[in-house]
């Protein structure tokens, strides 16, 4: 299953289409529409980043609303020969760290906590949300899935997200390295981690 | 290339985040190294199981997101996108301009006999400040998003109601509200998007109730090829025993012993609870079959 590509540029021009130029100039003028075409481009990757980071409707909504609403306000600082698509997932890469510390921190509080805070593993919920998938193709076992939950779980927020990326989204490490903020060998170490320890997690159901 | 750096560039092979030269090197040390080899074979497998997490977000959140920022947004520019939109409509501009210098005179003409009427301060439950800005000549503006009930009212065949019903069935975090939306929407079972609904609850709601809900209002199609496969996997796999017997009941009505009797006594043979052992033992006995394979 290859994941369903966001913006499609058909001329590029420092990383930036034509089309997508003129829509980013327009939107800096004002012009809503042309921001909401924009937002139409990358939109359904920054959603899914936030759905698999928090798995909760409230706050992927959360996480899309702010994304966007802090790229509309400083759309004005956004340089041209820059990339839209990694300058917003920079913004949604940033505010998904904080839900996920907020989240650790509040679990931390809750003493003797335990998986009854609403998250719910990608296993348990994915034949919910694709109900054209084969469920036996989806959903194995349910000791399956809650091994490859709390597997996923134990990664640290920031291996989740560059395996979500890489893994799920298909993005290049090297994008993955201008979201995060890091070098592209810090992102290779950050998922050879990831991996590391999904491999020593799961490796007996193989 | 020895082990240990072929172990540290596997996962990046897989990715192919190597480059030309790097990806030869690997393919040369694993050419040579069969531990290697099986390690690659190991994160293929690792990487197919993990593939089975990939989820879209639910139906229809990305539509309300959007609608939802489309609301925002001109709540957060609403002078720029004003002038803008009356510049390329200058007729409604004319339009405007006369309403308001009727609103203006009847406004004037009210202050002589009314008092000025205050905005009820915003309820802190269920009001959240967006953003404060100061404005020129000394004023403020507070933008708030207020969540506001809603009251829909329609026929079940009708599709804002179906639709919310959908959502509901699927999404919402409360199982009475679930049960109910399973229960209404057993009536239209026979609309595709309604089956595909009652299917998915059937097979993975949380709540055994939901789940029995929707099995009984999936009744009529019992002899249907899709309702047949998800009653099978439900035997198989639903944790409730309850289910299980319902889905035993459903398929036993259509008395098709071909597709049956193996099922049956599969699940005698695994089916850790007498009850459910002892019904399959019935349906086989029904369908004039042994109970073990021979």
């Amino acid at each position: 299953m290859t994941p369903e590509p966001d913006a499609a540029p058909a001329t590029e021009v420092g990383g930036v289409s034509r089309e997508q130029a003129e829509l980013i100039r327009a939107a800096q003028r004002g012009d809503q529409e042309a921001f909401e075409r924009l937002v139409r481009g990358h939109d359904r990757g920054v959603l899914r980043l936030a759905w698999n980071m928090l798995r909760s409707v409230e706050d992927a909504q959360e996480v899309y609303q702010e994304t966007f609403l802090r790229a509309y306000r400083n759309l004005s600082s956004f340089r041209a020969d820059s990339n839209f698509q990694t300058w917003l997932y920079r913004i949604a890469w940033n505010l998904c760290l904080d839900y996920l510390r907020k989240r650790k921190t509040s679990r931390e509080e809750q003493a003797g906590g335990d998986s009854g805070d609403g998250f719910r593993s990608p296993l348990e919920t994915v034949a919910e949300q694709r109900p054209e998938a084969d469920p036996e193709r989806v959903l194995v076992n349910r000791v399956a899935a809650e091994r490859i939950r709390q597997a996923l779980e134990r990664l640290t927020p920031r291996e989740r997200m560059v395996f979500e990326l890489r893994h799920f989204q298909g993005l290049r490490l090297k994008t993955i390295g201008e979201i995060a903020g890091s070098s592209e060998e810090a992102v290779k170490t950050c998922l050879f981690r990831a991996t590391q320890k999904l491999r020593a997690a799961l490796g007996d159901l193989i | 290339m020895d082990c240990e750096a072929a172990t540290r560039t596997l996962d990046l092979y897989l990715y192919g985040e190597l480059s030309f030269d790097q990806e030869q090197a690997l393919e040369d040390h694993l050419a040579s190294c069969a531990a290697c080899r099986r390690h690659l074979d190991e994160l293929r497998a690792i990487h197919a199981l993990l593939e089975r997490g990939r989820t879209e977000p639910p139906a229809g959140l990305l539509e309300r997101c959007r609608s939802q920022l489309h609301e925002r947004l001109q709540a957060a520019a609403p002078k720029r996108s004003l002038w803008r939109w009356f510049a390329l409509r200058p007729a409604w501009a004319v339009r405007l301009a006369t309403a308001s210098a009727l609103v203006a005179l009847g406004f004037w003409v009210g202050r002589w006999s009314t008092p000025a009427v205050t905005e009820p301060p915003p309820d802190p439950l269920s009001a959240r400040i967006r953003f404060i800005e100061q404005e020129p000549g000394g004023k403020v503006r507070v933008s708030i998003e207020e969540r506001r009930q809603r009251t829909l009212r329609g026929r079940l065949d009708e599709e804002p109601i179906q639709q919310w019903l959908l959502a509901a069935a699927r999404e919402a975090a409360d199982p009475g509200l679930r049960l109910d939306s399973v229960d209404l929407l057993g009536a239209r079972a026979q609309q595709e998007p309604v089956r595909r609904a009652l299917l998915e609850a059937a097979q993975h709601d949380p709540d055994p109730g939901v789940r029995l809900k929707a099995l009984e209002a999936l009744k009529p199609f019992a002899a249907e090829a899709d309702v047949r496969q998800t009653l099978a996997r439900i035997l198989r796999s639903d944790d409730n025993p309850g289910v299980r017997i319902q889905a035993i009941d459903l398929l036993i009505e259509h008395r098709r012993r071909d597709e049956l009797v193996g099922l049956l006594q599969e699940i005698v043979q695994q089916e850790s609870n007498d009850y459910v052992r002892l019904r399959c033992r019935q349906a086989l006995q029904e369908l004039n079959a042994s109970v073990g394979t021979f």
